[in-house]
């Protein structure tokens, strides 16, 4: 089965928190990645995104699914 | 690089520009109304009566009214302490506004806007590779050179089902459209 999430990568868990529902995991990815963002077109034009910009690629913890 | 600290905050309430009950005092309180004695309220923070008792005083006679009053019978019979209206008004207002600061330091939106970031977020910097604007939406590719970790919060449930541990090896999945972009300004 693929699927349709444009983020998969790779890493290895060098923390997990485990509280009473939640628990928090990190993990580290080592090797280069390429992340791909879908954003208003609002958004990109008030940024100015343009090839060669440096920015920030933000996610919220609780929308990082993990497979094993 | 961020470091993985967390903002807290004390408050205590003011009466005429001096402190009058924080957070010992409240939970002092607290303890008196489940307790019904003040005897197991101290017991139970670890404090001697005798300290309770004077911190309780010191609060009335500030303001001027008491806070607690003692009564017989209760439940072992041997007398015991209860909040007077006043001192259960004073109680209510400090956890309100604990309550109110609490959620305040837990809005991460109110955090950004205020120009900070708090750890609940990932970032990762990197540099854009690829953009296509289409009527609505903007297909960014970001190149993420550098080693990173990603923080990810599951459910407890799932990390003992797919048994993760430290040394796992793991999938992460991201959907693009849960990946926002910020452009810092360039120093």
């Amino acid at each position: 089965m693929k699927l349709s999430a444009r983020n998969q990568m790779k890493g290895s868990v060098t923390e997990v928190e485990m509280g009473v529902i939640t628990a928090k995991v990190k993990v580290k990815i080592d090797t280069p990645v390429i992340i791909t963002a879908v954003i208003t077109k609002e958004a990109a034009e008030d940024l100015k995104l343009k090839v060669g910009d440096k920015v920030q690629a933000i996610v919220k913890s609780t929308e990082v699914i993990l497979g094993k | 690089m961020l470091l993985d600290v967390m903002p807290k905050a004390k408050i205590w309430l003011e009466f005429e520009g001096e402190s009058l009950l924080g957070r010992g005092g409240a939970k002092l309180l607290e303890s008196i109304e489940k307790e019904g004695s003040l005897t197991k309220a101290a017991k139970n923070l670890n404090i001697s009566y005798r300290y309770a008792w004077g911190y309780l005083k010191k609060i009335e006679k500030r303001i001027g009214e008491p806070i607690v009053e003692t009564f017989k019978g209760g439940r072992d019979g041997g007398g015991g302490m209860r909040l007077t209206p006043l001192g259960k008004y004073l109680l209510r207002k400090y956890k309100r506004f604990e309550s109110f600061i609490e959620h305040a330091l837990e809005n991460s939106e109110l955090w950004e806007a205020c120009g900070f970031s708090i750890p609940d977020k990932n970032r990762l910097s990197g540099e854009i590779v690829n953009v296509e604007t289409g009527d609505s939406a903007a297909f960014v590719q970001i190149e993420l050179k550098k080693p990173f970790t990603l923080t990810s919060v599951i459910t407890t449930k799932s990390v003992r089902e797919l048994e993760i541990n430290e040394g796992s090896q793991v999938k992460i999945f991201i959907k693009s459209t849960e990946v926002m972009v910020d452009k810092p300004e360039q120093l």
